[in-house]
């Protein structure tokens, strides 16, 4: 038995791989653009499984430090429905979504920076469409490029609409606002980070993690060091159901194919 | 509870997102134990040690191979008497050179800061190159390898000389496991220690420190050795530490990232011995420090 250890944990491992592809939980640790190797991997794993099973001539021995390797096993299961808690996101608020926050011995440097950004988010965006659905393939675009568009004056008075969990702690946030946002996730759950919005409301009616789907006018002003932002002056805001809510978004490089392009073009849901 | 949960979902993140590097890694080590012999590896590597870590940096131009999938790879060259500046540097390079991480630098830099993605692969090589023949000029083979381990597989499956499909593929599949669990079972620690720092370690007391050049540099080289993120995704956090750090210090970050971290420390360590684990660290440390400090005179 002993010596067919290393065949059975690479048979549970090829098992593990085919239960997250086929029960679509993949999605809750990995970036689409790497979930591919996972994929990948199941084959191999259980050919060489079955190998060491099948062959006589394998001298491995085992040793207690061995069990150590069915703890993915273990974890996966008090992984539960794989959510994040939304408290986490407070750990990793330097991820926030400001961008264009450039120390002003660079100031030259930005200003050139800027007008290259601008002019490929004017040939990115409908300016003239009125109204922006914020979605998860668009999330992380458009709240990074409102950082730039700041001071271009093209967002300011659309309407916008978005949903994701409230921060009210993030250290930028002047005292009147909190960030609504969602985890962005560039290859696995281990590098999250917070993106989202500022929003002009009330904090004191707003419970800090809870989700909100909140629809506003875009419309500009400082934060606490008095870098320029773009903010949301709520219309409506109403609680929604965390549960019934993606909480990651991935920057379009992270999707499989050429979704940069596409996002870029359409600005729709990919 | 909500700590325990997430301790596990991001453990559960880095070990898929590690595997199936670990694997190929251990694939083409497995590969290079059965087909290629210690005489054609002596053929082939210079003797001279610059030219040998030259070798080794290409050879990490054309594996694609991770900070993960290297290990395997770097201990089969080693036992394959590979000689250890060629490996080193190779161990070294691979994980920032290799294309898919060059790809993934050049989408999150070259738009907006092009020098950081060229300071990164040229300053990646240079500090392969120099540490390799450092530790060549140190260590030898039997100094490198825990005693234990030496040996292990070497000659277990009596098909060496005897290629037949079957025989191959059993005495791949073999070694492939042995190389791929060797260094799977460290890094179950290696990514459970990683996970508890991604919990429990506030970034914010990260900005404390980002109005000192030295200062900076130091702390994103501990942040870039604890996290422990692969060298992929390593590219995208930086990019947004940017907005808050000098980029002298995210080029150190970005350095230090694939070359150690807290994960490969505790595999370095269940694979080989601790003297020359703790050098290779200690050198990392120290080069890519004062190679940041340079970019702080350039730029």
């Amino acid at each position: 038995m002993s010596k067919k250890y290393l065949g059975i944990i690479c048979l549970l491992y090829s098992f593990i791989f085919g239960y997250v592809v086929l029960f679509d939980k993949l999605k809750l640790f990995l970036a689409p653009s790497m979930q591919i190797y996972i994929k990948l991997s199941i084959i191999p794993l259980f050919i060489i499984g079955l190998v060491i099973l099948l062959n006589s001539n394998n001298h491995y021995k085992f040793k207690i430090i061995d069990l150590v390797l069915i703890l993915p096993l273990i974890l996966l299961i008090v992984a539960g429905n794989g959510r994040l808690s939304e408290s986490f996101a407070s750990n990793r608020a330097t991820n926030f979504n400001n961008k264009n926050r450039v120390k002003t011995v660079e100031k030259k440097k930005e200003v050139k920076e800027e007008k290259e950004v601008l002019e490929e988010i004017d040939e990115s965006y409908d300016f003239s469409n009125p109204y922006f659905d914020i979605v998860d393939s668009n999330y992380d675009g458009l709240s990074g490029y409102l950082s730039y568009v700041v001071k271009a004056n093209k967002y300011e008075g659309k309407t916008i609409r978005v949903r994701g969990f409230a921060l009210k702690d993030a250290s930028y946030l002047p005292d009147e606002y909190f960030a609504l946002g969602k985890y962005s996730v560039s290859c696995c759950v281990a590098d999250a980070g917070f993106t989202g919005f500022f929003i002009k409301y009330d904090k004191s009616k707003i419970t800090n993690n809870n989700w909100y789907e909140v629809e506003g006018i875009l419309e500009k002003g400082k934060d606490k060091e008095g870098y320029d932002i773009m903010y949301i002056k709520v219309i409506n805001i109403k609680e929604i159901n965390s549960k019934k809510e993606e909480q990651y978004i991935y920057p379009c490089y992270a999707y499989e194919g050429d979704a940069c392009n596409y996002i870029a073009k359409y600005g729709v849901e990919y | 509870m909500d700590i325990i949960k997430n301790i596990s979902i991001i453990f559960i993140s880095i070990f898929f997102e590690s595997l199936p590097f670990l694997l190929l890694g251990s694939l083409i080590s497995a590969i290079i134990e059965t087909y290629v012999s210690n005489d054609t590896i002596a053929k082939i590597i210079p003797k001279n040690k610059v030219l040998g870590s030259i070798v080794g940096i290409f050879l990490g131009f054309f594996l694609p191979a991770c900070d993960c999938a290297v290990i395997p790879i770097t201990k089969r060259l080693i036992k394959k008497k590979v000689p250890i500046n060629v490996t080193i540097s190779f161990m070294l390079a691979s994980p920032i050179i290799n294309p898919v991480v060059l790809l993934s630098t050049y989408n999150a830099f070259y738009r907006t800061n092009p020098e950081i993605f060229w300071y990164r692969l040229l300053f990646g090589i240079i500090i392969a190159l120099i540490i390799g023949i450092i530790m060549g000029i140190v260590f030898n083979k039997k100094e490198v390898i825990r005693n234990s381990l030496i040996d292990e597989d070497d000659c277990h499956c009596h098909n060496h000389g005897h290629h037949s499909l079957k025989n191959d593929i059993s005495s791949i599949c073999i070694h492939a496991s042995t190389d791929l669990f060797e260094v799977v079972k460290y890094l179950m620690f290696g990514a459970m220690l990683a996970s508890l720092v991604q919990v429990l370690l506030p970034r914010n007391i990260l900005i404390i420190f980002n109005n000192n050049q030295v200062l900076s540099i130091i702390v994103l080289m501990l942040f870039a050795y604890l996290i422990s993120l692969c060298s992929t995704s390593d590219s995208f956090v930086g990019k947004s530490l940017l907005t808050i750090f000098s980029k002298n210090s995210i080029i150190a970050y970005l350095l230090l990232g694939p070359m150690i971290d807290i994960k490969n420390t505790i595999v370095l360590l269940g694979n080989y011995k601790k003297k020359f684990v703790w050098t290779l660290i200690s050198l990392i440390f120290i080069v890519i420090f004062i190679f940041s400090l340079l970019v702080v005179m350039i730029l």
